[in-house]
């Protein structure tokens, strides 16, 4: 498949995700007494208050689940997270498991763990089943399919179950359907992920368009939601403001189609629902963030990715462009703690720092200023390289001193140039850089030639 | 992990605590009369692409249903307060669901509904399975029972939560949906892709 198909496809899929965020998220003026900046504060504020005291939530968290009947289970890194949950489906004798969507189980990459015990693992949502035939992973947080044509999924349904060529994404979706089915009623263990943890309840919250979680969630006898520590809220009452913010956010809706706030498994007198239920709560390197002042507020994060479609750089780019898990810029702010600032500190510079993304973000976390700040930790801890810091350092001695920057825009304005681009900049360094990018030409003379042209006849006719 | 080391390293973590006022959600909500509250309700229900019938007595919510699943067949997923006009539905024979028979129509009842959302609220005395496997899906409402926003309907959850335990409340708001595929819409992706809801008014 060509790249630039691709390219069309994600950014399409964002541009018009974006423009129903900025309608939806308008309406909240009206719709809610806070308006929507309104709602954004109480948010951050809701959240920075969890975060203050997160071990007391937690604790608050896991009583109250467990008073409800659950078990919950708290892990301290990937390894641990995908033990606890090998242990509890080995006794439980399954062969199918059902997935709803869950990043943290991207994360540490379960299916992979899963399947190498023999299990057959099922992505449910639409987007991530269509990416699992393919043994690809989301690009995308909310919209994990967001860069595959749809001609994609036409071939593959038609090779695997025999869908006609050219049927409209409705059939598509119907065959997707018919095949899952079965899977759900042979699954012994429904694993989901989590948008919400309710501390004074006890309840795990999750949202979702499909009914895939629902299904998930109510059918196979045993569910195991694995969540991370940051998405505690203190209370139900507090729910309405974030899940206000993330349908908004992420989708453009005023609700998603489904919203489930599950307390235990079922009671003796409902007809239906898990007999069990375990919720995994997962630390996986968010105790460091939570530790450093600066990078706290990333945990603030409700995973609406309206910063991915509302980024430049991810439009051009698309998600498996940034290598990991999260992609965009939140991404960009929460890879480089969680697989280390060695292996992820090219993907902050993956921003113009145009600042869109803080602007939209429904708990205001401040991303720019975030990657700003993971830069200066990789240049602190030479993480850029010896090129990248002679670069700077020259750019900083021409940018200083009157004469250098003199001679070097003088320069600049005489170098070969073909169809208005430069092929290389009069600087001495950053050779290997520079052989593989063009420049636009300087167009003219120097602004700073003109100006003193104006200042010198402006003063003469100022004198006659 | 055990969960003492882990609330104990987790707490070694933590920066010095900075005293902070804790805030909470706004507990204002949107004020709408009764009749403001249905209308609303309609419009926005119908938004998301729920078909909204309003009915004035049992006989008209009976006849009702029997227009819309014309001959097919049906589940009543839980129904308490509706159930007597379920029983009197002429030439139709009520399904119990265990697992999925290729059963057209589920029938709920709603305990809320959410004007501003355009959501039915149904809890887990509903069969979780008749309410999402079936293709389409039947949601009864009485009109006595929409609340304005999200914050009162969370109001009678955490209420109902804290008296007696319930293992579900799921927000239904519209049929099942997908954009996954290049963002198109596809409806009834896993649950029900075709839903009325009856508000008895």
């Amino acid at each position: 498949m060509a790249k630039a198909e691709k390219r069309g496809a994600v950014l399409r899929g964002t541009s018009m995700v974006d423009s129903r965020r900025k309608i939806a998220c308008a309406e909240l003026d009206t719709d809610d007494p806070a308006g929507y900046q309104g709602l954004r504060n109480i948010a951050a504020s809701i959240k920075d208050t969890v975060l203050a005291d997160l071990p007391t939530y937690l604790e608050t968290f896991a009583n109250n689940a467990e008073a409800a009947g659950a078990k919950v289970h708290f892990a301290s890194d990937a390894a641990d997270a995908r033990e606890t949950i090998q242990d509890i489906i080995r006794s439980k004798g399954a062969k199918v498991i059902v997935k709803s969507k869950s990043m943290v189980s991207e994360e540490i990459d379960l299916n992979a763990a899963l399947e190498l015990d023999g299990y057959r693992v099922i992505e449910t949502d639409l987007g991530e089943f269509i990416l699992q035939l393919e043994h690809e992973h989301p690009s995308h947080i909310v919209l994990p399919a967001v860069h595959k044509p749809k001609v994609e999924v036409e071939r593959m349904f038609n090779k695997l179950y025999k869908s006609p060529m050219g049927a409209s994404a409705d059939d598509l979706a119907q065959t997707a359907r018919r095949v899952i089915r079965q899977d759900f009623l042979d699954a012994e263990v429904g694993i989901s992920g989590g948008n919400f943890l309710v501390a004074d309840t006890g309840s795990i919250v999750i949202v979702e368009n499909e009914g895939n979680a629902r299904l998930t969630t109510s059918l196979p006898k045993c569910h195991i939601a694995i969540v991370g520590i940051e998405k505690i809220i203190p209370s139900i009452d507090d729910l309405p403001v974030f899940l206000n913010l993330l349908s908004r956010s992420a989708t453009g809706q005023r609700s998603t189609v489904f919203v489930s706030t599950i307390t235990g498994p079922k009671t003796l007198d409902e007809p239906d629902g898990p007999d069990e239920m375990h919720i995994v709560l997962v630390d996986n390197r968010r105790s460091t963030i939570l530790a450093d002042e600066k990078l706290r507020p990333i945990l603030r994060c409700i995973r609406c990715a309206a910063c991915v479609n509302t980024c430049p750089v991810y439009q051009q780019i698309g998600g498996h462009a940034y290598g990991w898990v999260y992609t965009g810029p939140i991404g960009a702010i929460l890879d480089p703690v969680l697989l280390g600032l060695e292996d992820a500190y090219h993907l902050p510079y993956a921003s113009s720092l145009c600042g869109a993304c803080t602007e939209v973000c429904p708990v205001k976390i401040p991303i720019d200023d975030i990657l700003v700040e993971h830069r200066r930790r990789a240049v602190n801890a030479s993480l850029t390289g010896p090129v990248e810091a002679m670069a700077m350092a020259s750019f900083a001695t021409v940018m200083v001193n009157h004469n250098l920057y003199e001679a070097a825009t003088r320069l600049a304005a005489v170098m070969p140039s073909s169809n208005g681009r430069m092929s290389r900049l009069p600087l001495p360094v950053i050779t290997d850089w520079q052989s593989s990018r063009d420049l636009p030409a300087m167009k003219g003379p120097r602004f700073r030639d003109i100006w003193k042209q104006r200042l010198a006849s402006a003063g003469a006719n100022n004198g006659s | 992990m055990d969960r003492k080391k882990f609330l104990s390293q987790l707490r070694a973590q933590m920066p010095v605590q900075s005293t902070q006022t804790h805030s909470h959600a706004p507990r204002t909500q949107r004020a709408l009369s009764v009749d403001e509250c249905l209308d609303m309700f309609v419009s926005r229900a119908t938004a998301a692409l729920t078909h909204v019938h309003i009915c004035e007595s049992d006989d008209e919510v009976g006849s009702l249903i029997e227009n819309i699943i014309d001959g097919a067949s049906y589940v009543n997923t839980g129904c308490h307060q509706f159930a007597h006009i379920l029983t009197n539905l002429n030439g139709h024979s009520e399904q119990v669901l265990t697992e999925d028979k290729n059963v057209t129509f589920g029938i709920s009842e709603a305990r809320i509904g959410v004007a501003l959302t355009g959501t039915c609220v149904l809890d887990a005395s509903q069969h979780r399975g008749g309410t999402l496997l079936p293709p389409r899906h039947i949601i009864l409402l009485n009109a006595a029972d929409i609340v304005p926003d999200l914050y009162s309907a969370y109001g009678i959850v955490g209420q109902s939560l804290r008296a007696k335990r319930t293992s579900v409340f799921a927000f239904h708001t519209g049929p099942s949906r997908s954009a996954d595929i290049e963002q198109t819409m596809a409806l009834g992706v896993h649950g029900p892709g075709d839903v009325h809801v009856i508000v008895v008014a």
